[in-house]
């Protein structure tokens, strides 16, 4: 395991980044205006112009909790991934502002399990290069 | 508490500067992610890194990131909120559980596991975390 100061300062970022999500849920949920958590408000972005957003979160679950070991998705350079993930979400947002359509829950559903699947495949951290 | 109440209204009583609160602190994760990725090799790490070295430790998380996935775009909403309080707390009684049991692995749970682990904490999510009206 990798340890040393950066290490724990960014530990501590995300620890800090946890803390402060949760303190602005927790007084989203005591202020007095109906429907403001982040999740509803998520799907309201998600249905509106944003639908790249379970794009986003799909892609992020595969890349952090799954990922391939088949070496033979792996891209030659490792920012690949990255960039082609910002490139489709720019092409979603554009689409997201030209096309209003409406975004039912099987296409948000479909958006999502597409997200989960590029991260699982693309974008892993888990591929061994065999010698 | 009234006091909170009072700064609540105050500041955070309009749906626009809410979602700009939000969209923020969103933003800002992935900004600290891009600037960590450009600092890499000088022994900063990723917060994907974080999380692959630490993977065994988090599988709570795997469980909680299902459960609030679900939550965005599968969400139950329910009227009565007494009789649904005890789901939440069975959800996050998971979410401690998992925490302690992944203090005592070693090793990186399999795919499969975390797969499963996504799976439940969803379906969980949508049984026991509704949304109370």
């Amino acid at each position: 395991m990798m340890e040393g100061t950066g290490y724990t300062i960014v530990v501590n970022i995300m620890i800090g980044l946890a803390l402060a999500y949760f303190i602005i849920e927790i007084m989203l949920i005591l202020n007095d205006v109906e429907d403001d958590t982040s999740n509803v408000l998520l799907l309201e972005w998600s249905k509106g112009k944003s639908f790249f957003i379970p794009f986003a979160l799909g892609a992020i679950a595969g890349h952090l909790f799954l990922g391939t070991t088949n070496a033979a998705f792996k891209m030659a350079n490792g920012i690949f991934p990255v960039l082609i993930l910002f490139g489709l979400t720019i092409i979603m947002v554009i689409i997201g502002f030209k096309v209003p359509f409406e975004k039912t829950k099987s296409f948000l559903t479909a958006i999502l399990i597409a997200g989960l699947l590029y991260g699982h495949f693309f974008w892993s951290m888990n591929y061994i290069v065999s010698p | 508490m009234s006091k909170l109440k009072k700064f609540l209204k105050k500041h955070l009583s309009e749906i626009r500067t809410i979602k700009i609160v939000v969209a923020v602190l969103l933003g800002l994760m992935v900004v600290i992610d891009i600037v960590l990725v450009m600092l890499e090799g000088k022994d900063f790490p990723t917060f994907s890194l974080v999380v692959k070295q630490l993977r065994h430790r988090l599988i709570w998380f795997t469980f909680l990131y299902g459960g609030l996935v679900a939550k965005i775009f599968y969400n139950r909403k329910v009227g009565e909120k007494e009789k649904e309080v005890t789901g939440l707390l069975a959800f996050f009684s998971m979410v401690f559980l998992l925490f302690v049991i992944g203090r005592h692995l070693e090793t990186a749970p399999s795919l499969f596991l975390q797969v499963l682990l996504l799976l439940s904490g969803g379906v969980l999510a949508y049984r026991a975390w509704p949304q109370y009206q």
